[in-house]
């Protein structure tokens, strides 16, 4: 078979491999946000699993990938954790979210209203011209 | 038994997550593969428990692979995060002997000096008097609980000493506690016993105790021969300035080292000082070395 520059399989594996860089590229600075407002939100401390589970039904990411991403927040004291024992399962992580992680949650959001704001007016022309093309 | 498939479908798992993480540090395999089996874990409680349910919880969670490679980008993020920017500027003193001067990790290392002689002694304390006579007590059955409280606490104090060793000579050491595995379907007692018998077969905690009784000898050595050793070179290096300024405010106070012997004592204590800097960084990464070996242990069941 002979594939040529404008072959549709060929542009369909390349539009797809840019979807994925694209995707990871937003989540890995997203994940970080929504992890730290998650825990903010909990009025009770919560572990692993249980966040996964809030992230479901958005998120297209593998659940796997959170884990890292609390450790590092961990690392970084911005959240506390503390392993708790129970009776009918494993000892669990529990994880809460610190003072620092408050402060530095309140700038991100900060920042996060300032870049949505500014990226849908960037795009909201684009997206009119493309409705305006069809 | 489909409870027996899923264990050996989870083992698998962990095995591949193993596999994929392999030649990465010792403790950071072991904090992938608690998170994974505490996911993978959580999940079929909540779900059905069965065995499509847990391909499912797979799909979801990520493959062996896809794990690796996340926990592994993530840690250079995370080194950066505790051990910040190594300077790639050229070092201040270009000489490698003097270098060590300006050396960070060193001056961590103979803070470990200091430290490890009093918890060394206070271990071996612990093994001789409490492990002990627990382990021979355990022949009279009385004496068994005592003995399992004793196990347990070798994970506390290898999850601490791991803690200490990575803040001051910069070995990675794991962060979470080793994974129990608890059958929700087999009840509190049962699973009280084999989380005991994971314990008694699991390797890690008689290498603790063994790690315990060496730390007093080698807490010691370090202590008297290092930091001592540099202690003395700042007053051997001090006491020609120091000594004559205190005797002449106090004359009571004897001149140990009298001025005249600067030319002496200053370069003497400094030279010494020096070595006991290098001896301290050398002894930090022969701990360090150590400790995983006999403190982390990635090939328990």
């Amino acid at each position: 078979m002979n594939l040529e520059p404008n072959d549709p399989s060929v542009e369909t594996e390349a539009v797809e491999q840019q979807v994925k860089k694209f995707r990871k590229e937003l989540s890995s600075g997203t994940v970080a946000l929504m992890l730290l407002s998650i825990l903010a939100k909990a009025k009770t401390p919560l572990y692993g699993y249980q966040i996964t589970k809030l992230f479901e039904q958005s998120s297209s990411d593998k659940q796997g990938a959170l884990y890292p991403v609390l450790r590092n927040l961990s690392t970084k004291g911005l959240l506390e954790s503390e392993v708790v024992p129970s009776e009918n399962g494993p000892p669990r992580k529990y994880f809460t979210i610190s003072t620092l992680g408050r402060a530095v949650l309140k700038e991100w959001l900060e920042i996060w209203h300032q870049t949505h704001a500014f990226v849908n007016q960037t795009i909201a022309d684009n997206s009119k011209g493309e409705d305006n093309g069809k | 038994m489909e409870n027996n498939n899923i264990n050996f479908r989870v083992d698998q798992y962990l095995e591949e997550l193993k596999h994929a993480l392999q030649g990465q540090d010792r403790a950071l395999i072991q904090d992938a593969l608690f998170d994974a089996e505490d996911h993978l874990r959580a999940a079929l409680a909540d779900g059905d428990n069965s065995l499509g349910s847990l391909l499912e919880i797979i799909q979801k969670y990520g493959t062996p692979i896809e794990i690796a490679q996340l926990y592994c980008e993530m840690e250079s993020t995370v080194q950066h995060a505790l051990h910040g920017n190594r300077p790639s500027t050229q070092p201040i003193i270009k000489n490698r002997f003097f270098a060590i001067l300006t050396n960070g990790d060193a001056y961590r290392a103979l803070l470990y000096t200091l430290l490890a002689a009093p918890l060394g002694i206070a271990y071996f304390a612990w093994v001789v008097l409490f492990g002990l006579p627990s382990l021979t007590a355990s022949l009279l059955i009385i004496g068994i609980p005592l003995f399992l409280v004793f196990l347990k606490s070798m994970q506390l104090f290898s999850l601490f000493e791991g803690r200490l060793i990575e803040m001051l000579l910069g070995q990675r050491m794991p962060r979470r506690p080793l994974y129990q595995r608890k059958d929700p379907s087999q009840g509190m007692w049962n699973n009280w016993i084999s989380s005991i018998k994971d314990m008694l077969k699991n390797r890690r905690s008689y290498t603790t105790a063994l790690y315990m009784v060496l730390q007093a000898g080698l807490g010691l050595t370090y202590f008297i021969t290092i930091f001592v050793g540099a202690f003395m070179s700042v007053v051997v290096f001090l006491s020609p300035m120091v000594d004559p300024i205190a005797h002449a405010i106090d004359p009571s106070q004897t001149i140990d080292i009298n001025w005249y012997w600067f030319q002496l004592a200053m370069p003497g204590g400094f030279l010494s000082f020096i070595i006991c800097l290098h001896l301290a960084k050398f002894a930090g990464s022969f701990q360090a070395k150590l400790a995983p070996y006999l403190l982390v242990n990635i090939d328990d069941s």
